[in-house]
């Protein structure tokens, strides 16, 4: 039957040795990759995706050459499934090999909740500068914030990746349809030469005498892309015009419509918490006599109304702050010594490999005790 | 159905729906408290504070975006009243033609040249800054509600920086309101507040290459004059990185003097090489279509590469390369 020879391919160990194989190529191939890509391009790319592509410059084709990092992962979790399900047999003499299957699925599954679940991203503090919100480093959002309560601002947030595959853009929050002209996923900012440069595409604000340019994306880990988009805003009536939006631009733009004064533009992704954290003191000491860093620290207060704390931590190398799921690094500084950075980790799934290991490692002492205690068994017999 | 393959189904039915569950994100909707907005890195200047007296009968709106004042001017009974605001923007924010232009084409009317630019303003003082004011009106109506539309906008240099006051509304409207718009242009202050830590490059320009007010992509700017009304300008400029590559730049310099683009292998013959200063130098000079030329001098430092371009009038262009490398040898990189 044709099932049962599937499932009979699926608890093979010619596929484990074939999917170790695909492993070590992909490794090595994205390793490569990383000098022209960026690390974060191969990362997505190549070990966070189902099939890795080859692409000819300039094609507007691609085809899959290389399983990526999560087929491979999810073909050996099957295969270790099927495995057990299948072919092996519960005795107390195997049970180290059980216990380290079951760490080995538990790190591949790890793996998997970490590269799915777990959010990356930074918190620049000024010195006494309080902040309720972490920013994503690598994605950006168009933001629409309608300003009209005296009380609050209500804001619509929309991830890049809505620029870059929608073409018009509607939501019940918005009395208005966002009509996405162009994409820029690194862009050039320059004031338009009046003269020498293409009319302007946007119609309104900064956009009339601001020129964007497409550019490739960025590579470099400490470099970052300037994302624009020319967005036209269309009410059921009529268009309000376009503006130009960039995450190069630094500040939102504004405009009216129906009685309410809306703010438009693209900034680092943003991720709000229940909590404000206010960075007191940064401290960058140096060895006495050098420009040698000894130490990073960074002196912040936690504020969480929701449980009345109020307290003061500080974060410094190897010592970071967990708190409410987050874990909270001292990454870098600027500003002259007056921005601290914190790194702000979120990954539910951090236990799992120490779990996984430890599980790992308890398999194989069972396993070798097992095996001892017979022998010593045997010459004693 | 074989119970084992019944569970083996199960695990990766469930693998598949986390694996799907777990898609990118979506559109968010939430609420934060008001927040301050910052001033923007890019295009707006505020090195100087700026105050001012508003009109009486005037309505002062909060300032946003990029209007440090706004003002709605309240028309009569039933009638639209007019919106003025003040902006300021680095630099000369693309130029005063550039700017009047761009207002025309609000108004729905035409581009005009510099010479017939020069008959439409009128200059003035405001304490002690001189100040160009423009007065357009549009042909036909424009705008919604569609009316005849005057705009009054007035550009006051300010350091590195211009500040733009402007009254756009109906034709009577402005007109009755014109005098108290020059009332609140002429109270317009400037404060300064500290400058920034110098971090730019430093030189010694020839006494005859005036200085230029700065725009946000320029680190200098100087105008040479000759013989004859003869013109050149003086642009310094740097970009990240390679900003393109040394043959890219020259070819876009020669693209703009109506010059063919030329390959690696010519380089050599339109280039010379130099060392001043310890800086690897290249200049180039360049005779163009209608008698334009240009001299330039690329060189990288550190992370940037700069660019010194005289461009202008033939004779006077080719007559500043001695003054280009004795200026090149005060340049200090920051």
């Amino acid at each position: 039957m044709l099932i049962d020879r599937i499932f009979k391919i699926f608890t093979s160990l010619k596929l484990t040795v074939i999917c170790l194989g695909f492993g070590i190529v992909l490794v090595f191939v994205g390793t490569l990759a990383q000098v022209h890509m960026g690390i974060h391009a191969v990362q997505e790319e190549y070990f966070g995706a189902f099939l890795v592509y080859w692409k000819p410059a300039g094609a507007n084709w691609k085809i899959p050459v290389l399983p990526g990092g999560y087929l491979l992962g999810i073909i050996l979790l099957l295969n270790l499934l099927a495995a057990h399900i299948f072919r092996f047999q519960w005795a107390w003499k195997k049970s180290g090999i059980f216990l380290t299957h079951l760490g080995v699925l538990l790190l591949i599954v790890g793996g998997f909740l970490s590269g799915l679940l777990s959010v990356e991203s930074q918190m620049p503090l000024d010195m006494g500068q309080t902040k309720n919100y972490s920013e994503d480093p690598l994605a950006v959002e168009l933001v629409l914030v309608d300003t009209s309560h005296p009380d609050y601002d209500e804001v619509v947030a929309i991830p890049q990746h809505f620029l870059g595959s929608e073409k018009n853009i509607q939501h019940p929050r918005l009395p208005f349809r966002l009509n996405i002209e162009k994409y820029y996923p690194n862009s050039k900012l320059a004031m338009r030469q009046p003269g020498t440069d293409a009319a302007a595409a946007a119609t309104q604000d900064i956009g009339i005498n601001v020129q964007a340019t497409e550019i490739p994306r960025a590579t470099q880990v400490n470099q970052q892309d300037i994302v624009s988009a020319l967005v036209e805003i269309v009410t059921p009536e009529k268009s309000l015009g376009t503006w130009l939006v960039s995450s190069g631009l630094g500040k939102d733009q504004i405009f009216s419509t129906e009685g309410k004064t809306w703010h438009i533009g693209i900034r680092q992704a943003r991720y709000y918490k229940p909590y404000s954290i206010q960075l007191l003191n940064f401290s960058h000491d140096l060895y006495p006599g050098t420009d040698i860093p000894k130490n990073f620290s960074s002196r912040v207060r936690v504020v969480n109304p929701s449980f009345k704390e109020d307290r003061e931590v500080l974060i410094y190398m190897n010592h970071p702050l967990r708190y409410a799921g987050e874990t909270y690094y001292q990454a870098s500084f600027a500003n002259n010594d007056k921005t601290s950075i914190l790194q702000v980790m979120r990954n539910p799934g951090w236990l799992t490999p120490y779990f996984a290991c430890s599980l790992v490692g308890l398999g194989l002492l069972v396993q070798f005790s097992i095996h001892l205690t017979s022998f010593i068994r045997r010459r004693k017999a | 159905m074989n119970p084992n393959l019944k569970s083996f189904g199960l695990m990766a039915a469930v693998l598949s729906i986390f694996l799907t569950g777990c898609g990118r994100s979506e559109i968010q909707v939430y609420r934060v408290p008001k927040e301050i907005r910052t001033a923007p890195a890019f295009p707006q200047a505020s090195e100087s504070q700026i105050a001012w007296a508003t009109p009486q009968g005037w309505n002062e709106q909060p300032s946003s975006g990029m209007r440090l004042g706004s003002f709605a001017v309240p028309g009569p009974a039933g009638k639209a009243g007019a919106d003025v605001s003040i902006v300021q923007l680095t630099g000369e924010a693309g130029g005063t033609l550039a700017n009047i232009n761009r207002w025309r084409s609000q108004l729905e009317l035409g581009a005009i040249s510099e010479t017939q630019m020069a008959r439409q303003v009128t200059q003035f003082s405001v304490n002690g800054i001189q100040a160009t004011m423009v007065d357009l009106l549009s042909s036909k109506p424009v705008g919604d509600p569609p009316q005849v539309t005057r705009m009054l906008a007035v550009m006051i240099p300010q350091d590195a920086s211009t500040v733009f006051v402007k009254m756009t509304g109906e034709e009577h409207m402005v007109t009755s309101q014109k005098a108290k718009f020059l009332q609140l242009v002429s109270s317009i202050r400037f404060s300064k507040t500290a400058p920034p830590p110098a971090i730019a490059a430093q030189w010694k320009a020839p006494p005859h290459w005036k200085a230029q007010p700065l725009t946000a992509m320029r680190k200098g700017s100087f105008l040479i004059t000759g013989e004859n009304n003869s013109r050149a300008e003086v642009s310094i400029t740097s970009f990240g990185g390679m900003a393109g590559g040394i043959l890219a730049n020259i070819n876009r310099w020669r693209g703009q003097i109506g010059l063919a683009a030329i390959s690696e292998p010519d380089l050599e013959k339109n280039a010379e090489t130099t060392h001043i200063q310890g800086h690897h130098i290249t200049i180039v000079n360049m005779a163009g279509k209608g008698g334009q030329r240009i001299l330039g001098a690329i060189t990288p430092h550190g992370e940037e590469t700069w660019f010194f371009k005289i461009s202008g009038d033939d004779q006077l262009v080719q007559s500043q390369k001695p003054a280009l490398i004795e200026f090149l040898k005060t340049v200090k990189f920051p």
